[in-house]
């Protein structure tokens, strides 16, 4: 009797755990689910594809790259580097893209290559990269756009404003959109 | 054992009340934190069977500025955000609040403004707001009078800018502690996220009317633009990865299209799989997303192809449509001109005259054969095809056709419209409910006026009229029976006594057509709805006291319309001829331009009276006839003035009535010339008038009368004459034109007006020597005054208008010459009087 006791403890004790693992598992499960966490972190929120795709439809200030970021002056308001010499090397539109370059006479690295191409009738298409450096010069792009983007068929003119140390230099160049 | 059985049973007591408590944490947790991404989609009703990439919305959506109002986008706002942290105090975490966990992040500190609080001054220029400080700047208006302007001003629906706002912003119509940097480009236009901002386009009012500028473009200036609606047109998937591919897809409508413009992609299976998620890498959501929110938020994004609603309904009696006919009084067997104007409410555009063309149907049921269909329906199915040529989604359409009544009785007519050879369109019961009566000849009194004058301009006070005297009536009548009144015909309408009907009235004349009658319909006809009019003169009874006079239209031969009462009550009294003087003034000219100062009235000038006077008795005044009202002198009457001027009727009457009549209550005038006699300076003349009806009676005296104070001036005078004799006598004029002799006495007289405003006397009124004045004369004779004063005047006192007289004697000097020598009267210790050039002619030989 004794012996059977001891065995029914036992089992009871395996089923106990048993069912304490499957809560702890379900409520873990519950919780990932709701907080969007691993192992349902793959079902992030779509985005609006106006906004170069940064921005984020239900997106919060934590998911929003640029809330640190954002700019707090405008362009107006940033002088103009009249040492530095922005040059449009490539403004082209083939095989449905846009595609821009542009070279910075600078020795001083990094910066921040912002094209702005706009048009009275459209909404202005932007992208932002950092420069990169290549011997004494400062290298904007290559950027390619899709043609797609640019809805007003016809006249636009492209603006590269480089951003070095709280300066800025700019170059412009139209391009024909078909 | 018993220690054992003990734990063996505490044991899973213990697990299974964790396992219980960690179930329960798992649910709340799940239930709390997911609450809040699943809230939008309990209202949801966006389905991906329903997606149409070539539709994506109607454009009568789209394009509806007036789909909300501005209390209502600010009620929506404010449902979104019902707890705004504006400082930051709420819990971030359990450890922080939201403030700290921004200073932690380094963002911008409180305060946070929520979009339904948000205020910026509408300027593009520049971006003056309550952000950071939440002080409203003066002129500031709110996020939603932005939005609701910026629809208003290019035609786009309010609800598509709160969802393009929904899609494109940083959470921003949610977020309940937003930061200024979600108010930089929250409709995605044109500002790059991480580098500085076109001034134009940055902040929340450049960027929510940019948006909305962008969508009015896109349909005004349709064909510059990559996506064109009504074709097809190749649409991305992905923005980034041009491997993911396209499709042609047939846009249907300009919204579309001007979405595709704005944001040019389309979802992927993978996307619209996954509606309020993630699709794969392949998978753009910005046109999913406007189509999923609005369809969450407003009910759906497109309509049906075919639906109306009226706009109005009209039943007319005459063909013009100017008359509206009594759908509850018709009459039988008479033409009636039905209009309806009913609004295109669906999506396709109506043609008169295509393959399906818009057509008004019989229904109830549908097809039936109606009673009222004639030769000009198109069938006795369809009444009308639509008026107009084409009609769009939102814009109105009129169908119009003619009926007649066939019997009395009810009819209850029931329309719709018809895509003939396609499909009914909504039918909601639309109907006529006509009722046909027995031809009724009835009327309502409009108005009723008595006047003075035929032209019926005056109108009289009824409760003192005179006897005996001619009044012209006028009487507007609505025809609110369902026959036509004519003047002609074997039924002419007439204006009748009644009360009894067909009494003779006190008040007939010659003019009546007899002494029931008082006067046919002037109107040739008269449709049921119309005016028609009575007009007759009346005659007073000789006899005074109060006349109830009812009258009643008639269609003579035919029927009596219904009494309703109408009726003067006329009281003649016994003439009165009264006035009270409303008003009167003195001016300078006929013109009234400029008063005059009768304070200063000069001798014989002339000033221009102007006179109103009140009607206050029961007469009327006249300007002409036999007994016209003419203003006359007063104090006493009949008084001849000394102010009569040429212009007036007589020296006792200075002007007759002005208008050709005044009757009681109304203000006559009286306007003429006065010409002020001769009076010493301080004369001061109380000019006494009154009216009167010439032959019969003076009116009241009110005691009136013009005041003039006489001031002219003392140096004016007029020249009368002057001659020259060889004797003291006066007898033998000599010709001064001829030569007088050297050393010969001569005698001069000069007569001369007084025409200024003192009294010439001869003890001080002396005839001068002048040019110069004072000049000793060579023709001077011991019996002058003076060598330099010729003479003292002769009379003792000369008045004003009086003629004075100079006589003196002169001695022609010894030296042979021509001489001209010149007088000038002087007041001696005054004044030297108006130099007139006065002179004799002396040829001394």
């Amino acid at each position: 009797m004794k012996k059977i006791q001891r065995k029914s403890t036992v089992a009871k004790k395996i089923i106990v755990f048993v069912l304490v693992l499957v809560a702890v598992l379900v409520a873990f499960t519950g919780f990932a689910y709701a907080a969007n966490i691993w192992p349902f972190n793959n079902s992030t929120v779509p985005t609006s594809d106006t906004q170069n795709n940064n921005s984020q439809e239900n997106a919060t200030k934590d998911g929003n790259p640029s809330s640190e970021d954002t700019p707090t002056k405008t362009t107006d308001q940033i002088p103009l580097n009249n040492s530095v010499v922005v040059t449009i090397d490539e403004l082209a539109q083939s095989n449905g893209l846009i595609t821009f370059k542009a070279t910075v006479a600078s020795s001083i690295q990094g910066g921040k290559c912002s094209l702005s191409l706009t048009n009275p009738n459209d909404k202005p298409v932007t992208r932002t990269v950092n420069a990169t450096s290549s011997n004494s010069t400062q290298i904007c792009g290559p950027i390619e756009i899709s043609e797609q983007e640019f809805s007003y068929l016809g006249e636009w003119t492209a603006t590269l404003r480089y951003y070095i140390n709280d300066t800025q230099a700019l170059a412009t160049k139209a391009i024909t959109i078909k | 054992m018993i220690n054992l059985a003990v734990k063996t049973k505490k044991l899973p007591r213990f697990f299974i009340s964790g396992a219980i408590v960690a179930l329960l944490i798992g649910f709340v947790c799940l239930v709390t934190i997911k609450s809040n991404t699943l809230t939008p989609q309990l209202n949801a009703t966006a389905s991906a069977a329903n997606w149409n990439p070539g539709r994506i919305i109607d454009d009568n959506l789209f394009y509806d500025n007036k789909d909300m109002s501005l209390q209502e986008i600010q009620t929506f706002l404010n449902q979104k955000v019902t707890n705004c942290d504006t400082n930051g105090t709420q819990k971030y975490n359990s450890s922080m609040t939201n403030a700290q966990y921004a200073a932690s992040q380094g963002w911008a500190a409180p305060a946070y403004v929520c979009l339904k609080d948000y205020y910026q001054v509408p300027r593009g220029d520049q971006n003056i707001n309550n952000l950071s400080t939440n002080v409203i700047p003066a002129g500031a208006i709110s996020a939603a009078a932005i939005i609701k302007n910026a629809a208003d001003t290019y035609n786009v629906s309010p609800r598509v800018l709160l969802v393009l706002l929904q899609k494109e912003s940083r959470n921003l119509l949610n977020d309940n502690w937003p930061l200024p940097a979600q108010y930089r480009n929250p409709m995605g236009f044109g500002c790059p996220d991480t580098a500085p901002c076109d001034p134009v386009y940055e902040g929340f009012y450049n960027q929510m009317t940019n948006a909305a500028r962008q969508f009015k473009l896109y349909k005004t200036n349709a064909a510059s633009y990559r996506y064109k609606s009504q074709q097809y047109n190749a649409i991305s998937y992905q923005a980034n990865n041009p491997s993911c591919g396209s499709s042609n897809v047939f846009i249907e409508n300009q919204a579309t299209a001007g979405l595709y413009n704005y944001t040019p992609y389309q979802p992927n299976q993978a996307a619209l799989n996954n509606l309020y998620g993630t699709g794969d890498g392949c998978s753009a959501y910005g046109n999913r997303n406007f189509w999923r929110i609005f369809s969450d938020w407003f009910g759906g994004t497109t309509g049906p192809d075919y639906a109306w609603q009226v706009s109005s309904q009209e039943l007319y009696s005459d063909p013009a449509m100017t008359i509206t006919a009594d759908t509850g009084a018709l009459a039988p067997d008479k033409d009636y001109y039905f209009k309806i104007q009913v609004i295109n409410n669906g999506n396709r555009t109506w043609k008169s005259d295509d393959a399906n063309p818009i057509l008004l149907g019989t229904t109830a049921p549908y097809n039936r054969t109606s009673e009222l269909c004639n030769s000009t329906w198109i069938s006795c199915n369809r009444p009308a095809k639509l008026n107009e040529a084409s009609v769009g989604p939102g814009q109105t359409g009129t169908f119009q056709f003619k009926a007649k009544i066939p019997r009395t009785g009810n009819f209850s007519e029931y329309f719709s419209l018809v895509a003939e050879g396609r499909t009914w369109l909504n039918d909601f019961g639309f109907n006529w409910q006509l009722n046909a009566l027995p031809p009724t000849a009835k009327w309502q009194a409009i108005y009723q006026e008595i006047y003075s004058d035929s032209a019926r301009t005056k109108p009289v006070n009824i409760n003192a009229l005179s006897p005996s005297t001619t009044y012209y009536a006028s009487v507007f009548a609505k025809n609110s029976g369902n026959t036509v009144w004519s003047n002609y015909g074997i039924n002419p309408v007439l204006l009748a006594t009644s009360s009894p009907i067909d009494r003779s009235s006190a008040f007939f004349n010659s003019s009546w057509i007899n002494t029931n009658r008082a006067a046919l319909l002037k109107e040739n006809s008269v449709q049921p709805g119309q005016m028609g009019t009575f007009e007759f003169s009346l005659t007073t009874p000789s006899n005074v006291g109060l006349y109830n006079e009812y009258f009643r239209p008639v269609a003579e031969g035919s029927t009596w319309m219904n009494d309703v009462g109408m009726y003067w009550p006329l009281s003649v009294s016994t003439p009165t001829s009264q006035w009270s003087v409303v008003s009167q003034y003195v001016y300078t000219n006929s013109t009234k331009s400029q008063l005059y100062n009768t304070d200063a009235t000069a001798n014989k000038s002339r000033a221009f009276i102007s006179i109103k006077a009140r009607n206050t008795g029961n007469t009327i005044w006249k300007n002409s006839g036999t007994n016209p009202t003419r203003l006359g002198t007063n104090s006493p009457v009949d008084r001849a003035s000394e102010f009569y001027d040429s212009s007036w009727v007589a020296q006792d009457r200075p002007a007759t009535l002005k208008e050709s009549t005044i009757a009681p209550g109304e203000i006559g005038t009286f306007e003429f010339w006065v010409n002020a006699p001769y009076k010493p300076n301080g004369s001061v003349i109380n000019e006494s008038f009154r009216p009167v009806v010439e032959g019969l009676v003076w009116m009241n005296d009110v005691g009136m009368y013009q005041q003039f104070k006489f001031n002219s001036p003392s140096t004016s005078w007029d020249y009368v004459g002057q001659g020259t004799y060889s004797d003291s006598n006066f007898k033998t004029a000599i010709d001064t034109s001829l030569a007088v002799s050297r050393n010969t006495d001569y005698y001069l007289v000069l007569k001369l007006k007084n025409t200024g405003g003192e009294i010439w006397k001869n003890s001080t009124f002396t005839l001068g020597t002048s040019n110069p004045v004072d000049r000793a004369s060579v023709f001077f004779d011991n019996s002058w005054p003076n060598i330099n004063r010729a003479a003292l005047l002769k009379e003792a006192s000369v008045a004003p208008g009086q003629i004075g007289t100079f006589e003196f004697k002169i001695k022609t000097p010894s030296t042979v010459n021509d001489y001209n020598e010149y007088f000038r009267p002087v007041i001696e210790g005054s004044a030297w009087l108006t130099d007139i050039g006065l002179h004799w002619s002396f040829k001394v030989r």
